[in-house]
């Protein structure tokens, strides 16, 4: 089944101001691991806002899950949706990093007992747990991202959105991230809509989705996506390091077959070139 | 303006019960027109250490100097203007820094504030918005009205318009898209090297360190761990990656060849250099 469909979907912000969405039409599966990537001002936070009824399609429609978002659903797809904002000082609701991540679960009416457990979970994934008793706005910034994907990760929601979520998190922490959701996702085959600039993360995804100008321009494999040169350079986009090397490497006269994703594959084909010599 | 830390710790909410630690017996200096990458973990004390800069925080213990301003926990919150014109700092959630009712209103606060006219300041403000890529369509907006990456260059052009002599960006292209990214590290670049700009710059791109930056100082736990060139630091995976900060792609990926068996004598910072080290490995062998 479909989590996601979009269809014909056109959003404008104020009445006579310009359509910043225009005629998207989109399918997700359920379980998939999509990136959302392009310029700044392409429309990407503003699709998603109209993902869980935080706006309403101008025109179009948005269907979660086989069903219909409208006013009498708001409610209902809201609670299958989680979303880590762009900026987390919007999202939080706590005096403490605790209460912050707990609310989530409070509004979807779990057991105290059962919250308790998937809150200390939640920040332990995260490793924010020493943090548990802080105040949310007095943290850094990466620690402000670490607790609001918290927040997400103990909901478990079918459907997780994060909008650059990671964006202030060092190298190492990023990963963490990554494979936090990835492992979730593995267990309960969560669909994960993922928008971000940086491609080595795009890369990973099982299909990216590309925003120009308030339009969905592709949609494809990474390797499909990556492989498209006009494209990548209308939507502002550059090369996953690896797949860089490469090209530049081909240029230097060093020819490889195919495209690599990522230093793995590109240093096994390394690896096989010079033995082979 | 040279910039001088002794003996610097900054303790949030001292004498509290909520007290913690930002910064520990911080010593450093930053030269006049240098380019300063400070890094470290999530939560090191990066920001922390920025604000001490234009005295927005001051330290609970030891000084700070900046040109012939010296800033101590004595230091009262009258007289910090001209500092403060000096020192720009484009804050980590830059869209804390925008406040007025339209795009160009908020760019040109900082020069009127400072005694330019409204006119020359809305001037300024105009040419700013098109330094930092922001079509002329959005200097009547709402500042809020944008998208976060829209807003987080408002907020550069705000600090641009000031014209100070000390940059400070507290990880400035987080929410830039790729493109954007790269043209805002050639501007900072520019300024720096044109108008002798001192910039300091936060940031968990190491690549952005290794291709911008001369001097770069590591943080861990509110300490300085480190304070030498991106060259000598990377050339220590070891030490790098036991401290979690990574390493540049490229170094990444030559410290991967060598555990392949590649020769790197050297580690190289970027992909020019990489491919240099690697193609006599691939192309000589066996003729
Ligand atoms: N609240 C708002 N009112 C009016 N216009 C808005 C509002 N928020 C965003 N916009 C405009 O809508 C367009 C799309 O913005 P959106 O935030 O969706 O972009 P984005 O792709 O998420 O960009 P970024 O990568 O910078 O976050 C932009 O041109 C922006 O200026
Ligand atoms: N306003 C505040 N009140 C109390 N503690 C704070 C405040 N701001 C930061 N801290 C704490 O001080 C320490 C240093 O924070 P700082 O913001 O300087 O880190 P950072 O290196 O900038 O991290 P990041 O990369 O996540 O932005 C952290 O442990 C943080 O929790
Ligand atoms: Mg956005
Ligand atoms: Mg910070």
């Amino acid at each position: 089944m479909n989590s996601i469909e979009v269809k014909d979907l056109n959003y404008r912000y104020t009445k006579d101001g310009e359509d910043v969405l225009q005629n998207i039409n989109f399918t997700v599966a359920a379980g998939e691991w999509i990136a959302i990537v392009g310029h700044n001002g392409s429309g990407k936070s503003t699709l998603t806002r109209n993902l869980n009824g935080l706006l309403a399609p101008t025109k179009g429609e948005v269907i979660i899950d086989g069903q219909l978002l409208s006013e009498a659903t708001v409610w209902d797809i809201r609670r299958k949706i989680g979303i880590v904002f762009q900026n987390p000082d919007n999202q939080f609701v706590g005096a403490t990093v605790e209460d912050d991540v707990a609310f989530g679960l409070e509004n979807r009416q779990i057991p105290f007992e059962t919250m308790h457990e998937r809150v200390a979970a939640a920040l332990a994934a995260v490793n924010m747990t020493n943090y548990a008793q802080k105040e949310p706005a007095r943290l850094s910034g990466g620690q402000k991202q670490r607790v609001a994907l918290a927040g997400v990760i103990a909901i478990n929601p079918e459907i997780i959105i994060l909008d650059e979520a990671t964006s202030m998190l060092d190298p190492q922490g990023r990963q963490d991230i990554i494979h936090i959701v990835q492992d979730l996702q593995k267990q309960t085959k969560n669909t994960v809509l993922s928008i971000t600039h940086d491609l080595e993360e795009a890369a990973l995804a099982d299909r990216i989705l590309v925003m120009e100008g308030g339009h969905l321009i592709a949609s494809g494999t990474p390797r499909e996506i990556f492989s498209q040169h006009e494209l990548l350079q209308e939507a502002g986009l550059t090369l996953p390091f690896a797949m860089d090397l490469a090209v530049k490497l081909n240029q230097a006269g060093i020819k490889l077959p195919g495209t690599f994703l990522s230093s793995k594959e590109l240093i096994q084909q390394l690896w096989t070139l010079r033995s082979k010599m | 303006m040279d910039i001088t830390f002794k003996n610097v710790s900054y303790i949030y909410d001292m004498n509290t019960p909520i007290a913690n630690l930002g910064l520990k017996n911080i010593n450093l200096t930053i030269q006049s027109g240098s380019y300063t990458a400070i890094i470290g973990h999530t939560g090191s004390g990066k920001s922390t250490l920025l604000q001490h800069l234009n005295a927005l925080l001051k330290p609970s213990e030891g000084t700070v100097v900046i040109g012939d301003r010296t800033i101590t926990n004595q230091t009262n919150n009258k007289n910090l203007k001209p500092l403060r014109k000096q020192v720009g700092i484009v804050f980590q959630f830059a869209e804390h820094q925008l406040f007025e009712e339209t795009v160009g209103k908020d760019i040109a606060f900082g020069p009127m504030n400072f005694g330019v006219s409204e006119s020359e300041s809305l001037e300024i403000a105009r040419e700013m918005l098109q330094t930092v890529g922001l079509e002329d369509k959005y200097f009547d907006v709402s500042p809020f009205d944008l998208s976060g990456g829209q807003m987080r260059r408002v907020a550069i052009a705000g600090v641009l318009a000031l014209k100070p002599s000390v940059l400070v960006l507290d990880e400035p292209t987080a929410g830039l898209d790729p493109k954007s990214r790269r043209e805002m590290m050639t501007l900072f670049a520019q300024l720096q090297k044109e108008q002798q700009l001192t910039i300091i710059l936060v940031t968990h791109q190491m690549d952005d360190v290794a291709n911008y930056a001369d001097h770069v100082i590591v943080l861990e736990k509110g300490q300085v761990i480190q304070d030498t060139t991106p060259k000598a630091l990377f050339n220590q995976p070891e030490f790098v990656l036991a401290h979690g900060i990574g390493l540049p792609k490229a170094t990444e990926f030559a410290v991967a060849l060598k555990a392949q068996g590649f020769e790197m004598s050297e580690l190289p910072m970027t992909t020019a250099a990489l491919i240099e080290g690697l193609t006599p490995q691939l192309e000589n062998k066996g003729k």
